[in-house]
């Protein structure tokens, strides 16, 4: 399933996927599988994206 | 004592000491998803490997191997290789996060030509001393050729998605 919640965050911040990448150490690629739901991402990760993008762990990843 | 095959095999440890090094360094290098899909790739390599080798060991024991054994065990593993280069390229998992495609793809062009070249020139110059002369540099080179390929298309799909983006 899209993360379509994270994709907003982002664009919200003005960043790219290539941004918000270098800022959680991880790779492009990584960040679009995530927002496309190709791949579930650890916890840290996630923390690390709530990090970069100011936003909480319910904010980003929290199915509603 | 031959020190030619001597320093070879320093050589090749030298090889193996290196990458146990570099892997313990260079795990930061790549993401967790990275990890995951190289694990993937390794575990698909392997297999297809065990398999290639059951294929040989059968036409084999039913004399039915038109190739020399060693020959085809090289292919065997040759084609393993590719199959991790492939897998890993196609999702992202070949190179560290930091590293750019396109150089390494003009890289393995070069190196993949030049052994095409250099088993052809073996093939049709008669210089070559046995078969292993023609075979291993050709496959080489379609191993570097598909590589390359891969990582072409692989490029081409990462542009359309940041376009995309």
């Amino acid at each position: 399933m899209k993360n379509l919640k994270l994709k907003a965050a982002r664009a919200g911040k003005d960043l790219s996927q290539d941004q918000l990448a270098q800022l959680c150490n991880v790779s492009r690629q990584t960040i679009n599988a995530i927002e496309k739901g190709d791949y579930n991402p650890t916890i840290n990760l996630c923390i690390a994206i709530c990090k970069a993008l100011d936003k909480t762990l319910d904010d980003l990843f929290w199915e509603q | 004592m031959d020190f030619t095959k001597l320093i070879l095999c320093l050589i090749i440890l030298g090889g193996v000491a290196l990458v146990c090094f570099a892997d313990r360094k260079s795990v930061k290098n790549f993401d967790e998803r990275q990890l995951l899909y190289r694990g993937r790739a390794v575990t698909i390599a392997f297999a297809s490997l065990l398999l290639c080798l059951f294929v040989v060991l059968l036409l084999n024991t039913m004399n039915l191997a038109w190739f020399d054994l060693s020959i085809a065990v090289i292919l065997s593993m040759v084609i393993s290789l590719t199959i991790f280069a492939v897998y890993a390229i196609l999702h992202d998992a070949y190179f560290t996060r930091l590293k750019k495609q396109v150089p390494f793809s003009v890289l393995f062009l070069v190196v993949a030509l030049a052994n095409v070249f250099n088993g052809i020139r073996h093939s049709f110059g008669g210089s070559a001393e046995s078969v292993y002369d023609i075979v291993l540099p050709v496959a080489v080179g379609v191993l570097g050729l598909v590589v390359c390929a891969t990582l072409l298309i692989k490029s081409r799909i990462d542009k359309k998605e940041s376009d995309e983006e």
